[in-house]
């Protein structure tokens, strides 16, 4: 196998770039995470950069499809381009 | 209690992101601004029929504002013009019942708005401090958690 084939093992692939959207607004922000950095994580820094005061923060898909926040973002399919919407994961109480 | 100049300076400033966001994802948003109630339209993700969010935004933003869904002709909270509870992705849905959206930006989870109401959380002059619970702080916000959950409702309470 080509090891230039593996995303990880070239740098200018080692990157995802999104568009990250606060849930309530509509306007996009570019972002640039490792493909290997966990949803999780993605999202505090996102939630952090964009202000966004969310208790857990998370990503979801314009399909409403939630990403799981324990996942590598390439794991949990995110490509690049995608437009990811910034939540809280938390519920109501 | 504060002036309704200052309320309407807030709403000012957070209605035309809220409207933006709201054209995006399917609500209608309308203020009565003599009564100062925030009208959302939309429809049920199940039933398609429609359902309508008020909320008293008097006293905004020292006080949140009151959401709760409502029969769209008689604009009185109803069973069946409020939408099912359903987890959402594990987690409980700010949709409580009849009358009442429980998050600390809803005046109607707050005690001190209905006794019946299911929390007291220091009152509700203290809503941009509670941590407990989904976070949201600016009206686009409120809608799109609402909207997030009643996404998940499978029909009506009645």
């Amino acid at each position: 196998v080509n090891e230039q084939q593996h995303p990880e093992n070239h740098p200018d692939h080692a990157e995802l770039h999104v568009e990250v959207v606060p849930t309530g607004s509509v306007t996009p922000t570019p972002f640039t995470f490792e493909r290997t950095m966990l949803v999780a994580r993605a999202a505090a820094e996102a939630a952090e950069r964009l202000k966004y005061r969310a208790k857990v923060p998370g990503f979801q898909t314009e399909n409403d499809h939630q990403l799981p926040e324990n996942e590598t973002l390439e794991r949990a399919g995110v490509r690049d381009g995608e437009v990811l919407v910034l939540i809280d994961t938390a519920g109501g109480v | 209690v504060i002036p309704v100049e200052v309320t309407l300076a807030h709403l000012a400033d957070e209605l035309p992101p809220a409207e933006q966001w709201a054209k995006a994802a399917g609500w209608q948003l309308q203020l009565d601004a003599d009564e100062l109630v925030l009208e959302a339209a939309t429809i049920h993700p199940v039933d398609h029929q429609p359902l309508l969010l008020l909320a008293g935004v008097d006293s905004y933003r020292a006080l949140p504002p009151s959401w709760r869904f409502a029969d769209p002709e008689t604009k009185i909270a109803t069973p069946r013009a409020t939408p099912s509870r359903e987890s959402v992705h594990g987690a409980a849905s700010v949709i409580y019942g009849v009358g009442v959206i429980c998050a600390h930006f809803s005046r109607t989870a707050y005690k001190g708005y209905d006794p019946g109401a299911p929390h007291d959380w220091g009152g509700m002059l203290s809503w941009e401090s509670v941590s407990e619970g989904v976070q949201a702080h600016v009206l686009a916000e409120m809608l799109a958690v609402i909207d997030q959950h009643l996404r998940f409702s499978k029909g009506r309470l009645g």
